[in-house]
């Protein structure tokens, strides 16, 4: 505990402007985003308001995560021998980062994700190995004692949620007083980071929203227990259902959080569809935060200053079929 | 020849901007679509410039078409009869807006349209008529002569051109001075009203390029005007466009990734350094279309 709330405290402005830089300088060419005003689109909007979108599903490898990568990457010693678990973008992240590094990577995956993850992953020149959800995290561990790798957590990391945040500096440059922002919750690890960037810039006003499925609450859970907790997490958003929230997210979300609100797996389906429909390719994870203003979830926002922002865009044109249904 | 003349000097600046306030108005609700930084994407860029994307994939009915079709029907009288020839993207405008309009309508579609085309405009409450492509024409003078119908030509038309050319001020408000500007072209319609809009307004430097699949044809007495060259870009340049587009996170049919494939094969000539926009056209692709176009 002790060693979390050191954490928490060493989350300072200047480490996420540094962490900014970094990511914004990566030779893993991060990208600044667009930003784009929802009525430059055919998006239906219930509640007047000046709400603009974060176009993070266009990031490079398809989502956020790379931020993160980057700068945990650019942290760590050449050279490598690294191990993580993921089922999803931020394996795919880290083995982009591992091959443009030249540093060994492992990446663990649950039995239940599609074979097709593995082998994208394993293009980039990664090991995988697939386990059952249960036994990952002993998994993890044997391959730093018996392997010497070094374990690179997937969300419940201070670089990582470090290089998050530069999202944040990005969407206050556009909109420097934010009255709303919408974010999608898995681990909290995207969710703290942007949070920390705009709180710590001074934002007393703004409210920072998270969203979660209904099947896959365990931010709203830890929230009402007051410390990080899991469950059997159940969600079509499988980027948004990890079994655990993150300890030093849920420490960030704590200081620097509003609320956090679910919206339900219909939901997140139909917010596929509608965006698929406005031009906008986004994954159902990615979607949350939009399902969340769809469907009336973030109160007070009329007439205000809303950022959405869409996590990402790694959605197979089979998922995506079924989605469109 | 005398006619087109006459159409090309009543192509004014003010005919543009009140078409441009009538498109803006609309009641089909066409959009201010976005465009955005080159850099702000993951697309690759040979040459460096200050490129910019002017999503229109992004359009109501997914395609810019609606511009034109919302300045037609709007100067056109109310509890219309209207026939057109289209088995694209006209035709899912004109029947949108036909169906807004509450004006009969009925869409002339070569025999080669996928049936998909045909169900969604006649889920929009038009008739649809498939025919040889050859009989296109014949069919559409029928019925204009035996059914008393209206005639929408779906680009070779003033108010559909003066619609397209709201695109073109939508450019220039973001980029009042661009060098470059780099449009599709099928009929020409969206070429020749942006081209106008943009030159009328003053951009005596600003080189305007039209994109063409190898082989088009196309009417060309504004575009003689005021474009500067058109270009020409191949099915493998193309299909390459529609995956890459893709990747970055951009849904954009064949026809509307011509000016990108251009810009991304080099076809543009002096663009180093300068202010460039680029405009994908459209977003209608298939679910089916795209899984071939991505293999």
């Amino acid at each position: 505990m002790g060693d979390v709330t050191m954490s928490v405290k060493s989350i300072t402005l200047d480490l996420l402007r540094d962490a900014r830089e970094t990511v914004r300088t990566s030779p893993l060419r991060v990208i600044n985003t667009p930003m784009i005003p929802w009525c430059q689109t055919t998006l239906p909007l219930n509640i007047p308001c000046n709400i603009h979108i974060k176009l993070e599903n266009m990031q490079r490898t398809g989502s956020f995560k790379i931020r993160g990568v980057a700068n945990q990457f650019a942290r760590r010693p050449k050279g490598g021998n690294f191990v993580t678990m993921s089922a999803g973008n931020y394996g795919k992240s880290f083995a982009y980062a591992s091959k443009h590094y030249g540093s060994k990577g492992k990446v663990l995956m649950p039995e239940t994700a599609p074979i097709s993850r593995a082998t994208l992953i394993q293009s980039f020149g990664c090991d995988v190995e697939r386990v059952p959800m249960t036994c990952l995290m002993n998994v993890v561990n044997r391959c730093v004692q018996e392997s010497n790798m070094t374990f690179l957590h997937p969300y419940d990391d201070s670089d990582l949620i470090a290089g998050h945040a530069s999202l944040g500096f990005e969407v206050l440059e556009l909109m420097p007083q934010p009255d709303v922002v919408v974010i999608c919750c898995g681990g909290g690890g995207l969710l703290a980071g942007v949070a920390a960037a705009i709180k710590l810039s001074g934002c007393e006003k703004t409210r920072i929203y998270g969203v979660e499925p209904e099947g896959a609450c365990t931010m709203y859970k830890s929230f009402i227990e007051k410390k990080p907790v899991g469950m059997d997490s159940k969600s079509i958003a499988s980027g948004l259902a990890p079994p655990f929230a993150g300890t030093l997210p849920y420490e960030l979300c704590q200081r620097y959080v509003q609320d956090i609100v679910l919206v339900n797996d219909e939901e997140i389906k139909a917010a596929v569809s509608t965006l698929y429909g406005a031009g906008l390719l986004v994954e159902p994870s990615g979607c949350a935060a939009f399902a969340a203003i769809a469907n009336d979830r973030i109160p007070d926002i009329a007439g205000r200053n809303v950022v959405v922002i869409l996590s990402g865009g790694n959605i197979g044109q089979d998922e995506l079929t079924n989605f469109l249904d």
